[in-house]
């Protein structure tokens, strides 16, 4: 698999490591309640298809990136900076 | 009181060779590692007469260099960087370890040791990367005088034998 870096182009995906559901960007406010922190922290849906994940180009730029990948195929849809998606909502 | 002489990274291990790969270790030059916190080009510009490097890129000549090394940090390889205002100033001189890469095989051995590629077409000269070397991170320039390795300096004897290694494999 390979992944393209907005910083750095494409590039092998032993310089990537997975960082988790890219559902982690989206934080609930702090007195959201037990129910909402414990869905952000532990929940997670298993899906066979398209998924957003969070990686970290760790051993080129550093930068994070949210991946959009096909779990059935493996394709890579699109990578984006993750302080992009952050700061857009 | 005691003099001490200065140690470099690779003291004892350079140079080695083999058919169209020379590997050496270069002169010790000041190495500083700068992030901007606001201001960095002009400051930098003003100090030194160099542009910050766009990524994957460097300024500047041999002896005064600037080079791209992350998501938002430079290298200042040579002169003592000063006073540089918007600058997050931190010395890397000792920090690293240096090698100088030249010979017609240089891309073709590195294959053996990085994902990266290496040849002309996509890596030419003024070109700087990050990635691995033989599972250690590294930075690799390719400048005028050839290819420039660095890693960790704790790293230095791993990385000459993998490249002994290396230079063995080329068939």
């Amino acid at each position: 698999m390979r992944l393209k870096c907005p910083i750095c182009g494409e590039r092998d995906s032993r310089e990537f490591t997975y960082m988790g559901h890219a559902s982690m960007l989206e934080r609930p406010a702090p007195d959201a309640g037990d129910v909402v922190w414990d869905d952000y922290l532990h929940n997670r849906e298993n899906i066979a298809g398209v998924v957003e994940e969070l990686w970290q180009h760790t051993e080129g730029c550093g930068a994070w990136l949210v991946v959009q990948r096909d779990t059935r195929t493996h394709e890579v849809l699109g990578v984006k900076l993750a302080r992009e998606v952050a700061r857009a909502g | 009181m005691v003099k001490l002489i200065a140690k470099s990274a690779a003291e004892g291990l350079l140079p080695i060779s083999g058919p169209g790969v020379e590997v050496t270790e270069p002169a010790m030059e000041v190495l500083t590692s700068l992030g901007d916190i606001g201001g960095l080009a002009a400051s930098l510009r003003k100090a030194h007469g160099l542009a910050l490097p766009e990524a994957g890129g460097m300024t500047g000549t041999e002896g005064k260099r600037c080079v791209w090394f992350d998501l938002s940090h430079v290298m200042l390889i040579g002169p003592e960087p000063g006073a540089l205002k918007g600058g997050a100033v931190t010395d890397q001189t000792d920090a690293w370890c240096r090698v100088l890469l030249t010979g017609s095989r240089v891309a073709e051995m590195l294959a053996y040791l990085t994902p990266l590629d290496l040849r002309e077409a996509s890596f030419p000269i003024g070109s700087a990367a990050r990635t691995q070397v033989g599972h250690m991170s590294s930075l690799i320039l390719r400048h005028e005088g050839g290819y420039e390795l660095f890693v960790f300096r704790s790293m230095a004897a791993t990385l000459v034998h993998e490249l002994e290694e290396a230079i063995k494999s080329l068939p």
